[in-house]
């Protein structure tokens, strides 16, 4: 895969930079191991299997490459451009999804859990669901029912907290 | 032996505890199966409710909301690819492949029976040899926990699926995330980039949710049209339970080895359930004569999971009964639950109250047949789950996780954590590293850590995990299961030559 180059050099530094935090650490006071030393080598072995995926990764494009190279030209602007577009069409509720769950949480550490859900169910399904009636009375009916079920069976009856906003 | 256990059933056969004994079963499966709620968390809520009853009363509840929380994550596992608790992660593997090909109630049937069978194996061996058993259990210090676990860690060569490389550095993640926060051993701040959520570190299960809800309710939002149908199209709800039972028994010792490892890890104080179902999968798949089969949706996986991870409830009450040390959060509770009704847990204990032990062995058997009867009468209101729209199961979900991961710390900072390994999965999945070791580095590294580190404190002698018989076996099977896969390919390549000739 294309992506592996990527994502081994993102993991080689990834690794470096975490082992030179480890430096920071105090050394061993009692004992033989400070603190330091189990994340120092795990991240050695993670930034060797990331040097190892990239260098694979290369390796085997390249062997592939001299096959291909001939017929294949590089792909134009536009190409690129429409490749993108359809893999962002492709993605768009998976991405719409992320970003909505990113500000439930924001909106949950501000509003608390109540009319952080009341916000984020009804939103979400519409995103995703089919424009009709069914859907959207659905919807409706989901979004009450699930915020509220919840809350009494924490709040009432299991007397376990959810999470309150610090605006209230 | 046989009078004690008249005694027991004397003890649980009234109406109270039966009927306690029922409702703690369906609680537990109802917590088991929603992701982000876990047994220990049934059990803590239950257990305020039990102040008002008398032991054997407020036992019976607990023990069923184990039994129930142990079968009761397959649920979500085979039907949404979401395991509902730690116990039910290797269920998966199989378990939705099953799920997906159009057959949801089989494999829910699979399941149940082969928890059933598990629990029940795991029943008649506390019940006879707790005692031994709890005396192996007390001689392992961190050497033997620190060759076990890497043993466990060898595991990680069978869930890594097409690419090796991909599985280790699946797993090193899984074990780099253990490391932020606060140092278990020293209590230096690791990592923390001076975030106050950070110096407790990412808690256990808003990463396992994170990674294997979102990798796998996203990836069903993937092609922009699917999200109005529904996750399984064209289920077959039909299943045989008659069918089931010969196919479970037709593997005995994938059967009876699964529990056996599950009773085993049971009683050793630590990771409990969350291990044994992934190590039992692993010894299943390293037994079999096709292991290539296994993540395709064969029954011997879904058979191995949930014996392994419903043998871990008998195993967990061992130590428990036996030496009144709590051999996973759970029975601590359990534990808990005794001494608030004046019964002090330890070697007297069989001594003492016999009639409440053998009660409690009786709770368990019968806890079994509670649970295997319900589930079997709900698989089909199950099974309806997976003809939920996506657009109406995915935010609800979304919302569980999050309640969930919030309300086992009360910590917000959690949530936070849901997200960023919900993205993390969700790449992880895509760039196809397997989401397995990452989960079993996560459960290992602390354990790893903490016992090496310890045993090293104790004495600098690093020839101690070589010379101490148990660490030196462990270390054995370590080294065994690592050649494995080269001997099982080895015999698969002389194989296909053969069949080549012939």
């Amino acid at each position: 895969m294309k992506e592996d180059k990527v994502i081994g050099i993102i993991l080689v530094v990834f690794s470096g930079l975490m082992y030179y935090k480890t430096l920071e650490f105090p050394p061993a006071m009692f004992g033989t191991l400070g603190a330091g030393v189990f994340p120092q080598i795990l991240f050695t072995l993670l930034g060797l299997a990331g040097a190892a995926l990239t260098i694979i990764a290369f390796l085997r494009e390249r062997r592939k490459g001299d096959g291909e190279k001939a017929g294949k030209e590089r792909p134009t602007g536009t190409q690129v451009w429409n490749a993108f577009k359809e893999s962002l069409h492709y993605h768009s509720h998976v991405i719409a999804s992320f970003f909505l769950f990113f500000c439930y949480v924001v909106l949950m550490s501000y509003f608390g859990y109540t009319i952080a859900t009341l916000i984020f169910m009804p939103i979400l399904m519409w995103i995703l669901g089919p424009r009709n009636r069914r859907a959207v009375t659905m919807t409706i009916a989901v979004s009450l029912g699930m915020t509220f079920v919840i809350y009494f069976a924490f709040v009432k009856f299991l007397k376990v907290f959810l999470p309150e906003g610090s605006l209230f | 032996m046989i009078d004690l256990i008249t005694l027991g059933i004397h003890e649980v056969f009234q109406p109270y505890p039966l009927i306690f004994l029922f409702l703690g079963t369906v609680a537990g499966i109802i917590v088991g199966c929603i992701p982000g709620f876990t047994i220990t968390m049934g059990a803590a809520l239950t257990l305020p409710l039990t102040f008002g009853m008398t032991s054997i009363q407020g036992l019976s509840a607990m023990l069923g909301v184990l039994v129930g929380g142990l079968a009761g994550g397959q649920i979500s596992g085979i039907l949404l690819g979401i395991p509902g608790t730690p116990s039910s992660i290797a269920t998966v593997f199989d378990g939705h492949p099953m799920a997906k090909q159009g057959e949801p109630g089989r494999a829910l049937c699979l399941g149940i029976w082969a928890s059933f069978f598990g629990g029940l194996i795991s029943a008649f061996v506390m019940m006879f040899f707790t005692p031994p058993l709890a005396n192996i259990a007390l001689k392992f210090g961190p050497w033997e926990f620190f060759s076990l676990v890497t043993f466990g860690l060898t595991i990680i060569a069978s869930l890594s699926g097409k690419s090796l490389l991909k599985g280790i550095i699946a797993g090193l993640l899984g074990l780099t995330a253990t490391l932020f926060g606060t140092d278990p051993m020293t209590g230096v701040l690791r990592f923390d980039f001076g975030l106050h959520g950070l110096s407790g570190g990412f808690s256990f299960l808003p990463i396992l949710i994170g990674l294997f809800a979102f990798s796998q309710l996203m990836s069903s939002l993937e092609k922009t049209e699917r999200a109005g149908t529904a996750l399984i199209e064209g289920a077959n709800l039909g299943f045989s339970s008659l069918k089931t039972v010969k196919t479970i028994l037709r593997q005995p010792f994938n059967l009876f080895r699964s529990s056996m490892i599950g009773v085993f890890i049971g009683a050793l104080p630590g990771a409990g359930g969350s291990i044994a179902n992934i190590l039992s999968y692993d010894q299943a798949v390293k037994g079999s004569r096709h292991p290539e089969k296994f993540g395709t949706g064969i029954p011997d996986g879904i058979i191995a999971s949930e014996a392994g991870n419903n043998g871990v409830g008998g195993g967990e009450l061992i130590p428990t009964m036996a030496l009144g040390i709590p051999g996973s959060a759970v029975s601590a509770i359990m534990l808990g639950a005794l001494i608030l009704h004046g019964i002090q847990p330890g070697p007297l204990l069989i001594v003492e109250f016999p009639d409440l032990v053998y009660g409690v062995f009786v709770a368990f058997f019968l806890a079994h047949f509670f649970m295997l009867g319900i589930q079997l009468y709900g698989i089909r209101l199950f099974v309806r789950l997976t003809r939920v729209p996506l657009y109406v199961l995915v935010p609800s979900i979304l919302v569980f996780c999050s309640v969930g991961s919030f309300s086992i710390h009360n910590r917000f900072f959690d949530i936070w954590v849901l997200f960023i390994f919900g993205l993390l999965g969700y790449l992880m999945k895509k760039y196809e590293f397997p989401l397995a070791p990452t989960i079993l580095g996560v459960i290992l590294g602390p354990i790893a850590e903490t016992n090496f580190r310890r045993a090293l404190m104790t004495s600098s002698d690093y020839s101690l995990f070589f010379t101490r018989p148990i660490s030196l076996f462990f270390l054995i099977l370590c080294f065994l299961s690592m050649l494995y896969p080269f001997y099982q390919r080895y015999r698969e390549k002389r194989r296909g030559s053969r069949q080549a000739e012939a």
